[in-house]
């Protein structure tokens, strides 16, 4: 409850600032024009701000933390732009574990800036490790990543003997050279975190691939279009890079072999997006409840399909309730309702200005029923109680609270789509 | 980018301007009516509260523009600008559709390609789950709008995208009319 509260009233001091850019121009000339301009503008900016808040309150404390986390991450990756830059949101991309890792743009953008694919290893490393010198302190603390497979076997030797001989400071451009010479960048755009990070001295020891115990795909982002440039470009670019690369910003994509497997640009190219599809499932996964257990993608799809139809089915069941709680859709409930939300987190409302309103169907049902509609529409049954009981209080006494609190104790989230929110008038007004 | 928060808080207010705008078109509708009403401003708050970043946002509004009846609350809603754009797009569908064909023929083929397949070898297991996934994501792509064309990776961040959409649509509807439930109780007693 502290939390749903605090949350409330920091997403209300949010909001107060916000609507008067929430809102487009475009719908403010439009209800200037609809309605009387100034004062019923500034009334439902409020109500809409004090509504929005606490819906954003209830929500926010209604979805779990994770589902919240996710779905922010999923809300930034899924509308992050393919030609921006994505290092910016990065960090609030990071997996938890991964938190410490501070993401170092300069050095991405310099590894990823001398990166060439095929015969380029040798100016490649050199490039890289040029550039890694500046972000190697803070970037890459102790962590390093090893160098790949596919360096070693399709890049000359050269590049081995460069990156042996560079020694420690560059391990981890060299490690970031190699991840850029395999990866093609151009058709991957998303953003990745580094799975697995190797300690720095491991990978002077091991130029050689593989410990089959540290296989790691570790991927930066990759996005510009100048990259596939530099990627295919020749040794040349690697100086070139490293001079410019502070300059720029650039995201690449390292993709790192894995032992065993292929090293064909083709196969790389195809593991890396099946990599991307498999991390939105991933995410996929986080949204839709009740799929953490489930592996594979047919059940997956399958989950996911059941979930979008329950929801777009629960969406047009309620908007045909929407349509019958109020047979004229422009009461000004909202208002109203945004002063009892106001007081909610603190003072119960003892009057409250009812406009004259009309009679609506629902009141023939049996008010457990109702509650149960209600309550089981609400994620966070706690805060609706309180609401109802900031509106019920002065007429009902005693009976409501308890008939709310044995109901709300038993309701559980709905689930995907087979409890319905209809509000069936229910004998014992308990059950759902 | 796709905060959250804040495209709630957009949805949330554009739900309530749209439905007082809704209500002020008609004062007497059949039920039907007014159910399509409130779908028709739920779907245009949320697409627009999303913005023009996401193709599914465009494609639904589209959707709605495409028949005639909503003409005139959408011209309400988005204003003149937008219900032009949401035309467009909506005649541009025809495009997309001609697409469906080529696609479908496709598939067609493909199927009696694998059939034959099928015939000649014992379905594997990997063909089998292959097909599964196939039929699940044209099922996705008939839910989702405006994927009709995506493949792969970009159609299940569409995917994600609506889901999330929809959860928040789901959820300030349920709030909305739980608040005028509520409101109304309380009004009788």
């Amino acid at each position: 409850m502290d939390m749903n509260e605090s949350s409330e009233k920091g997403m209300k001091s949010n909001a107060s600032s916000g609507p008067g850019n929430g809102i487009p121009v475009e719908w403010q000339s439009q209800f200037s024009g609809t309605f009387s301009c100034t004062p019923a503008a500034q009334q439902q900016h409020a109500m809409m701000e004090s509504f929005a808040a606490v819906s954003a309150g209830l929500w926010a404390s209604a979805t779990s933390q994770n589902m919240a986390l996710s779905s922010d991450v999923s809300a930034m990756s899924s509308a992050a732009q393919r030609s921006a830059g994505f290092l910016a949101p990065m960090p609030a991309f990071l997996p938890q574990g991964l938190s410490h890792f501070p993401v170092d743009s300069g050095f991405i953008e310099r590894a990823a800036r001398s990166t060439c694919f095929g015969g380029g290893g040798g100016m490649m490393g050199a490039g890289a490790y040029g550039a890694a010198d500046q972000s190697m302190g803070d970037a890459f603390g102790g962590a390093a990543e090893r160098l790949m497979d596919h360096h070693r076997n399709e890049c000359n030797d050269k590049a081995d003997l460069e990156i042996a001989g560079n020694g420690h400071d560059e391990v981890p451009s060299s490690e970031a050279a190699g991840g850029d010479c395999s990866s093609k960048g151009s058709d991957s755009k998303k953003r990745r975190r580094p799975n697995e990070v190797m300690g720095a001295d491991q990978v002077h020891c091991s130029n050689l691939p593989a410990d089959s115990a540290n296989e790691s795909v570790h991927s930066k982002d990759k996005g510009e279009e100048s990259s596939p440039a530099t990627t295919t470009g020749g040794k040349s670019k690697g100086k070139g890079a490293k001079d410019t690369s502070e300059s720029q910003k650039e995201d690449y994509i390292h993709v790192r072999a894995r032992r065993g497997q292929a090293t064909n640009s083709h196969s790389l190219a195809e593991r890396l997006r099946r990599e991307k599809i498999s991390e939105r499932m991933k995410l996929l996964q986080d949204l839709v409840p009740g799929c953490s257990k489930v592996t594979g993608k047919a059940v997956m799809l399958d989950e996911i399909i059941n979930y979008v139809q329950s929801l777009q089915r629960q969406v047009e069941f309620l908007s045909m309730k929407l349509a019958t709680v109020n047979p004229r859709l422009d009461l000004n409930i909202e208002g109203l309702l945004s002063k009892d939300l106001l007081r909610f987190p603190g003072v119960h409302s003892s009057s409250i200005g009812f406009s004259p309103e009309m009679m609506h169907p629902q009141l023939q049902l049996s008010q457990p029923g109702l509650i149960q509609g209600g309550a089981a529409g609400m994620a966070n049954p706690d805060v609706f109680r309180r609401i109802i009981q900031a509106q019920l209080g002065a007429k009902e006494g005693s009976q409501m609270p308890h008939a709310l609190n044995g109901y709300v104790s038993q309701m559980a989230y709905p689930s995907l789509g087979s409890q319905d929110l209809s509000i069936r008038p229910s004998q014992d007004g308990f059950q759902m | 980018m796709h905060a959250p928060r804040r495209f709630k808080r957009d949805f949330m207010e554009r739900l309530l301007l749209s439905l007082q705008v809704a209500g002020l078109t008609s004062k007497s509708m059949g039920l039907r009516e007014r159910r399509d009403a409130v779908r028709v401003s739920s779907d245009v708050a949320m697409a627009s509260a999303r913005g023009r970043g996401a193709p599914w946002a465009r494609a639904l509004v589209a959707r709605h523009a495409a028949k005639r009846r909503n003409e005139a609350l959408l011209r309400r809603i988005m204003g003149g600008g937008g219900y032009e754009r949401a035309a467009a797009a909506a005649a541009g569908r025809k495009e997309v559709r001609s697409r469906k064909i080529v696609t479908r023929s496709h598939r067609l083929c493909s199927s009696r390609r694998k059939r034959r397949s099928l015939a000649m070898a014992a379905a594997s297991g990997a063909m089998v789950a292959r097909t599964m996934v196939k039929g699940r994501l044209r099922l996705l792509r008939r839910l989702v709008p405006g994927a009709d064309a995506l493949h792969g990776f970009s159609l299940l961040s569409e995917t994600l995208d609506y889901v999330v959409c929809l959860k928040t649509q789901a959820a300030a509807a349920r709030l909305q009319t739980c608040m005028r439930c509520v409101r109304g109780v309380n009004e009788k007693l």
